[in-house]
């Protein structure tokens, strides 16, 4: 298997708020759902993720709240806000455009 | 969707900065779940818990540096990222001084100017009476159609309101006051002062001199809240016919005279020769209920015999009976009466009721439908008399408006100056938007920096102002009212220039700051700013900017130019009279109990005194100066003239044979009062030309009678002679009708009287002289108000003088700062299209032609500017109408010249940018390109 990809910042940015789209989640929830959703292809580092997560939550995409989990202790609970839910179509639609255009530059035939 | 994302996060912002300990807290258990979960899974794969733990750690490169990392996307950004705009503006007003110094400088003439105003206008015309709560006060006023007939003498202040046609007063007699104060039932207080403030010869400790005394109630202190700084207040028990006279200072007099000495407090001092007692000194900041005055001390009412000469014992004692006592006299409307309101209670009830009161106190009830019958209102007396602020609203609002101008000015220099330096920083802010700065932050960032400009040119401002506005207190100050008012430096002037900089800093930073992120991050970047970027190349914004400030200079200079020229005409204005080498003084001999026989002679002698004073050329005196002093008006029938019982006004004043000489009056026909014009001969009277002209159509007037007095005790003077018309009192207006009678066969010999001196040579030169022979004759009887004729008329136009230096040196201010605006940009525009010039001159174009070309641009900008400003200018001046005097607000020649002399000066500064571009050397210019 291929290094996991390197992901620039905004991309995970894209990655997080697609999650907590999908439920709230929690820091460990979000990262072991993303590597479970890509097939491994996709693991966050933690160090990255922490500093995302709060990052996103000061710009206001996402609203935390403290719940306890599954195993009853105390996690913090992230899910998507009104403004974040603009903010992902924004960015989907980005990316979807972004990675149109490098498919179809990687998928010219050589002469 | 931006405004509202920003309201949503301050609150999260905040939060984060305020607690920042419970968020450091939850950031170690969020961390430390996430930790738990990973050792729970190793555990999971086979691990042993200890070393589980381990590995889950090791994946950590470093949970501290992790925690810093979350705490700095936590950090309140807002402010870490003001701080950081902070640093970075300051380091670049380092960089670039110049342009620091010359933005900075030019708001702070605009802030501080404005500040100045403004500290002015607050302390003239926002400012409330230093007592205790000034908001419960309320004055009362009447109003008439018409002269009631239960007013006999009026003092204090009245007019007209042009709209009605009533006239109003806000004086009422003693009887009135006792009536409203002991009946009301909306007042916790009523006291009353005199409305006129007397002038009295203060001696004590063997120097005399002249000072103003204000006569209160006694519970005037007491209602007012104030109390004393030293001794104590005026108290009711003053306040009764027989009690022991008593007086206290005010903290001005007390600094002036006694040099703040608390041991005069006891003693006893003259005034007028009677002994009063200094009972206290009044605080610091009080003067009465009249903001802009300045009296001297305080007295109780009942104490009047001792101040008004006409009720002196003395005076009682020559007229063989009393006058009857004021206090007693229903027909003399002297006192000035205020209340407290009793809380609760509103000012539209207590007026309803004093107005029933008022009509029975004056034996008018119920005959309200009588036009002619006075009736009460009340007004709110937070701010004191209305004097000053009537006077010089108007002009400091104009004031304002003028510097408002120059502020704007201001910021449009500024703006100009940081749209050039922005397109000239145009490739660092490519490369910034291009790795991922958003736009706003970098808009912010450049709002900080010209927000920072703005508060030091605020904060230079703000010393400008203290300066400026003492210096301008000092101009108004210097007319025959002084101007009294305290300036402070306080929270609310603070909080208005705060503002105002801000402001500043956000108008003009706010243009550039958009435009400048606006480019386009391609070309930018590529051509490195030379002549990209979005529509630099012409600069029109820049221009469009100096357009502006070409408008409002042009009307500055407008204004300056009517100032100027009203200013010129008031100085030249045929006054009637010959004010050159002219000296004027006044005495008060009533006052130190001259009366009748002795009264007279005194006069005389003085008289005969100064006319022995080499280098004296004649004496007369009057009643009235001509100039800067009232006037006497009174009603006449003219026999032949007037029909049946219609009296016409007239003004009078008394005058002795040499004035008319004196003054310089020519005399047009007969004669002029003469020395054998003695109280036992015929009464005659010399009148003016204007009097000739509105009464007797033309036909000589000589041998006519003026009949004053009334039907009872008819007073007839007969005219003896005509002299030309003189000013009396107003600049402005013409002469009016006037009368002149020997001053002694008036009535009553006034007990002060008004010498004019006229020099051979320098007037100031005889004032030691006279004064000499003033004391000589009575050391007890000082001079007043010594003055030069030219100085007295220079008092009567302080206002006006003031604001045509105000005018001229905004206008000055106005010029230098359009050129400023003009040099810079038409000096951008050119040093930005060198390539073009260099292609123009390439295929053929002369140096003159590109001279030509640069000038023809700037004088587009400048004419545009300029048909803007005289639309304005044509429009605005209208406003400053009743300031003007012999001219109209659009006079042709002060709207030609304003715009010549603008039109000059802004082409002078378009040359030097001009001549430059003439000298672009074509090879190098396209070499660069």
């Amino acid at each position: 298997m291929s290094k996991p990809a390197d992901l620039v910042q905004g991309t995970l940015d894209l990655l997080i708020l697609k999650m907590l789209a999908l439920e709230p989640l929690n820091g460990w929830a979000i990262s072991q759902r993303l590597k479970q959703v890509s097939g491994d292809v996709l693991q966050v580092s933690d160090g990255s993720l922490y500093p995302a997560l709060h990052k996103l939550e000061q710009e206001g995409w996402i609203a935390a709240e403290w719940k306890p989990s599954e195993n009853n202790r105390r996690a913090k609970y992230y899910s998507l806000t009104r403004l974040g839910r603009g903010k992902l179509n924004q960015e989907s639609a980005d990316w979807v455009r972004l990675s149109g255009a490098i498919s179809r530059v990687v998928r010219l035939k050589e002469a | 969707m931006r405004p509202l994302r920003w309201l949503y996060t301050l609150p999260l912002r905040l939060r984060s900065l305020l607690r920042r300990g419970q968020a450091d807290r939850d950031l170690d258990e969020e961390l430390a779940y996430h930790i738990a979960q990973r050792t729970e899974q190793y555990i999971g794969d086979g691990l042993a818990p200890t070393d589980a733990r381990a590995a889950a750690l090791r994946e950590w490169r470093g949970v501290e540096q992790l925690k810093e990392e979350c705490r700095d996307m936590r950090k309140v950004s807002f402010i870490q990222d003001l701080a950081g705009d902070i640093r970075y503006g300051l380091r670049q007003m380092a960089a670039g001084k110049g342009f620091t110094i010359a933005v900075a400088a030019s708001l702070a003439l605009g802030i501080g100017a404005n500040t100045a105003i403004f500290s002015l206008m607050d302390a003239v015309l926002f400012e409330m009476l230093p007592v205790k709560q000034p908001r419960q006060l309320v004055m009362l006023r009447w109003s008439a159609k018409g002269w009631p007939d239960v007013v006999r003498d009026l003092e204090g202040n009245s007019g007209e309101d042009a709209r009605t046609g009533r006239s109003w007063s806000e004086s009422f007699p003693y009887p009135v006051y006792e009536q409203l104060r002991d009946r009301n039932h909306v007042f916790s207080q009523t006291f009353a002062f005199a409305a006129n403030t007397p002038r009295v010869n203060i001696s004590m400790r063997g120097r005399a001199e002249a000072a103003n005394a204000v006569m209160v109630s006694g519970n005037y202190f007491g209602g007012l809240g104030v109390y004393a700084a030293q001794g104590r207040a005026i108290l009711p028990r003053d306040d009764v016919a027989d009690a022991p006279p008593i007086a206290v200072l005010s903290h001005r007099f007390w600094q002036r005279r006694f040099g703040e000495d608390p041991s005069v407090v006891g003693k006893t001092m003259a005034v007028n020769g009677t002994p009063f007692t200094i009972a206290g000194i009044a605080p610091a900041e009080f003067f009465g209920l009249e903001p802009g005055t300045s009296p001297d001390l305080f007295v109780p009412l009942s104490q009047y015999p001792y101040l008004l000469p006409e009720y002196s014992a003395a005076a009682a004692e020559s007229a063989g009976q009393a006058p009857p006592p004021l206090t007693r006299d229903t027909r003399n409307w002297w006192l000035v009466l205020t209340g407290r309101l009793l809380p609760g209670q509103s000012a539209e009830r207590a007026q309803a009721e004093l107005a029933v009161l008022f009509a029975q106190s004056i034996g008018k009830a119920g005959k309200a439908a009588d036009p002619k019958t006075p009736v009460l209102e009340t007004l709110p007396a937070s701010q004191g008399l209305d004097g000053l602020r009537t006077q010089f609203s108007r002009p400091l609002f104009v004031l304002m408006a003028m510097v408002g101008a120059i502020l704007l000015m201001a910021c449009a220099n500024a703006a100009g100056m940081l749209l050039a330096r922005a397109a000239a920083r145009q490739r660092e802010i490519a490369v910034r938007l291009s790795l991922g700065a958003r736009r706003s932050r970098l808009i912010r960032q450049l709002l900080t920096e010209s927000a920072m400009l703005a508060v030091l040119g605020g904060a230079a401002g703000v010393l400008l102002a203290r300066w400026a506005s003492t210096v301008l207190l000092a101009w108004l100050s210097s007319g025959r009212h002084p101007l009294v008012v305290a300036l402070h430096l306080d929270a609310r002037i603070l909080a208005f220039t705060l503002a105002v900089s801000v402001l500043t800093g956000v108008l003009f930073g706010l243009a550039p700051a958009w435009q400048a992120t606006r480019v386009d991050v391609g070309p930018a970047l590529k051509q490195g700013g030379g002549s990209g970027g979005r529509a630099t190349g012409r600069f029109r914004s820049g221009r469009m900017l100096v357009a502006g400030q070409v408008a409002l200079c042009l009307l500055l200079l407008v204004s300056a130019g009517l100032f100027l020229r009203t200013l010129r005409n008031l100085e030249s204005t045929d006054l009637g009279f010959r004010p050159d080498h002219l000296l004027q003084f006044s005495v008060q001999p009533g006052l130190n109990g001259y009366q009748g026989a002795r009264l007279i002679d005194y006069y005389r002698e003085l008289g005969e005194r100064i006319q022995s004073i080499p280098g004296v050329r004649s004496v007369g005196l009057s009643e009235h100066a001509l100039v800067g002093s009232g006037v006497s008006t009174s009603d006449a029938l003219i026999p032949g003239y007037t029909e049946g019982k219609r009296r016409v006004d007239l003004h009078r004043n008394g005058v002795s044979p040499g004035f008319f000489e004196t003054m310089g009056i020519p005399l047009v026909l007969g004669r002029r009062i003469e020395a054998h014009d003695t109280p036992r001969a015929p009464k005659v009277a010399v009148v003016n030309e204007k009097l000739v002209r509105k009464h007797f159509h033309g036909d000589s007037p000589i041998g006519h009678i003026l009949r004053f007095g009334d039907e009872k005790q008819p007073s007839d003077f007969e005219i003896v002679g005509v002299v030309k018309d003189a000013k009396y009192s107003q600049l402005r207006d013409e002469a009016p009708p006037t009368v002149y009678m020997s001053y002694l066969q008036e009535s009553v010999v006034w007990s002060a009287l008004t010498f004019e001196v006229r020099a051979e040579t320098d007037p100031r030169a005889l004032a030691p002289a006279i004064r000499q022979q003033a004391l000589a004759q009575d050391k007890d009887v000082p001079l007043v108000d010594i003055k030069t004729q030219t100085e007295a008329v220079a008092q009567e136009l302080v206002q006006e003088r003031v604001f045509a230096r105000l005018a001229s040196l905004f206008g000055a201010l106005a010029l230098v700062l359009a050129c400023i605006g003009l040099y810079g940009t038409m000096a951008y525009t050119v040093a930005r299209r060198t390539g073009e010039i260099g292609i123009r001159m390439a295929i053929g174009a002369r140096p003159l032609d590109i001279l030509g070309m640069v000038l023809r641009e700037s004088v587009r900008v400048v004419l545009i500017g300029s048909a803007a400003g005289l639309a304005a200018a044509v429009a605005a001046t209208r406003l400053i109408r009743s300031q003007l005097y012999g001219l109209s607000p659009h006079d042709p020649l002060v709207l030609t010249g304003a715009a010549l002399v603008l039109l000059a000066v802004t082409m002078l500064a378009a040359c030097i940018p001009a001549r430059r571009a003439s000298r672009v050397d074509p090879l190098r210019a396209l070499r660069n390109e």
